[in-house]
């Protein structure tokens, strides 16, 4: 699983928990160099945050939709409103979920994405 | 002559080692207060151990060694993270908070005679007070903060408020909201968005049978920054209020409240409304409702007079497919130039979005 937040702390929360489940984790501090380790890595899934340096969460996820990586894509955000979730969805997202999250109920949906 | 330069010589040497230790002791105390006043970065060993701790470890010895010597970062680490994380991970978090004595941290802190410290702490027991154990030990505090004169503390104190869930204290939050300073009243709304369906049952009713038009407009606004679904039955009346601003906001929220045939026939008679502005926010909602029955009067507003009226007719019909955007077509062409420019902008986006 590919993680992209630009906030460190929350970075490394997410990847010490999806590890402690079991999750092989790969961590980006901003969209561009998610979208680089997306495009060599192709991992099952990806949490992406939404407001993000260089490429914010809606380009990578258009991006990896574009370039067919076929990656299940989480998007984690603050943003809340009804129009951000429906763009994102829009976009192609395969879940979406709005901080604050909690840890275990991200990790029961990577797990459902992944199965799929 | 000579004894004389020595003892001079001998003070100013000792005036001179005097202000360098002083010199010393400020950038001790100074360095020491950045640390303890939360510095940005949070370093490496102390990230890996919290979220070890939030990953579900019960193994506490990294943090408490941390603790010991550097309070401030881990306090800092600890209100960066609860920001972003719920359920029982941000319960695990407000009860490190109380094992290592930081809610007593912040408490003493609200008294700090720097301002943005005292503010920081109010915040941070604000943010806190989500869990019942922590609420409980910073209550005085936070009730106090509700009396502060500055907006910042007292924002603190609606925090703890809203914490509490009861409908009571959730009203008082509410209507504190609509008499506060915008900021406030935005940041009040955001938080007080998880509870809309409690307010609608009872407060926000209330509210909205007051005849105070400023209040009104008020509480109208905060329904719909809220931004979601509110079971409010009581819009009809205030979709006929004889104030044209209490319509607008209130023609704002039909897409947000159960569809009646009260609203949507309100809804259709705001599009032929003399005021330009109701039947600007009639065709805006009308457009988001996607209501086929409106096509007829969104054609009529998109031929009027003001391109503002205009543009907005024009958009919604590009919301109505697939009917809305053959009027745009047929109307682009036209020699009505407003229209045809508002029909052929809305076309185009319609066309983009189509694309994308």
């Amino acid at each position: 699983v590919l993680v992209a937040d630009d906030d460190q702390m929350v970075l490394t929360v997410l990847s010490g928990v999806l590890q402690n489940f079991g999750m092989e984790c790969h961590a980006a501090p901003d969209g561009g160099s998610a979208m680089q380790l997306l495009r060599r890595l192709r991992p099952h899934a990806a949490v992406l945050d939404v407001n993000m340096p260089t490429l914010d969460g809606f380009e990578v996820l258009s991006a990896i939709r574009s370039e067919a990586l076929g990656i299940r894509v989480l998007l984690l955000t603050a943003r809340q409103q009804e129009s951000d979730v429906l763009r994102g969805f829009a976009l192609g997202a395969d879940d979406y979920m709005v901080k604050p999250f909690s840890p275990l109920e991200l990790v029961a949906r990577l797990k459902r994405l992944v199965r799929q | 002559m000579t004894g004389t330069l020595l003892l001079t010589a001998v003070a100013l040497f000792g005036g001179l080692l005097l202000i360098m230790l002083a010199l010393l002791a400020l950038a001790v105390r100074g360095a020491r207060r950045r640390q303890e006043s939360a510095p940005a970065a949070i370093p490496l060993d102390i990230r890996e151990a919290l979220a070890d701790y939030v990953a579900g470890s019960d193994d506490l010895s990294r943090l408490r060694a941390v603790v010991a010597t550097r309070r401030g970062q881990i306090a800092h680490a600890i209100a960066s993270l609860h920001q972003s994380l719920g359920g029982s991970a941000r319960d695990r978090l407000c009860s490190l908070a109380l094992e290592f004595g930081l809610v007593q941290y912040w408490i003493e802190e609200t008294g700090s005679p720097y301002p943005d410290r005292g503010r920081n702490a109010y915040a941070q027991l604000a943010s806190l007070s989500v869990y019942e154990p922590c609420r409980r030990i910073a209550s005085d505090v936070l009730l106090k903060a509700l009396k502060s004169e500055d907006s910042e503390i007292r924002l603190a104190g609606y925090r703890f408020l809203i914490h509490t869930r009861a409908a009571g204290e959730l009203k008082f939050v509410l209507e504190a909201a609509i008499s506060q300073n915008l900021l406030t009243r935005i940041r009040l709304t955001e938080y007080l968005r998880s509870h809309a369906t409690t307010l609608c049952e009872r407060a926000v009713p209330e509210w909205l049978r007051s005849g105070d038009v400023r209040r009104l407009c008020g509480i109208l606004d905060i329904l719909a920054a809220w931004e979601r679904a509110i079971p409010l039955e009581d819009l009809d009346r205030l979709l006929h209020h004889q104030d044209p601003e209490v319509r607008i906001r209130a023609l704002r929220l039909v897409p947000l409240v159960p569809c009646t045939a009260g609203n949507a026939a309100a809804l259709m008679s705001a599009l032929a409304d003399a005021d330009p502005n109701v039947g600007l926010a009639a065709a805006a909602s009308a457009g988001r409702m996607r209501l086929q029955e409106a096509l007829p009067l969104l054609a009529r507003l998109l031929r009027s007079a003001s391109p503002e009226v205009s543009r907005a007719a024009a958009a919604a019909l590009a919301q109505i497919p697939p009917r809305g955007p053959q009027v745009l077509r047929e109307i682009s062409g036209g020699s009505n130039a407003v229209a045809a420019a508002a029909a052929g902008e809305a076309l185009l986006r319609f066309d983009h979005r189509g694309a994308a």
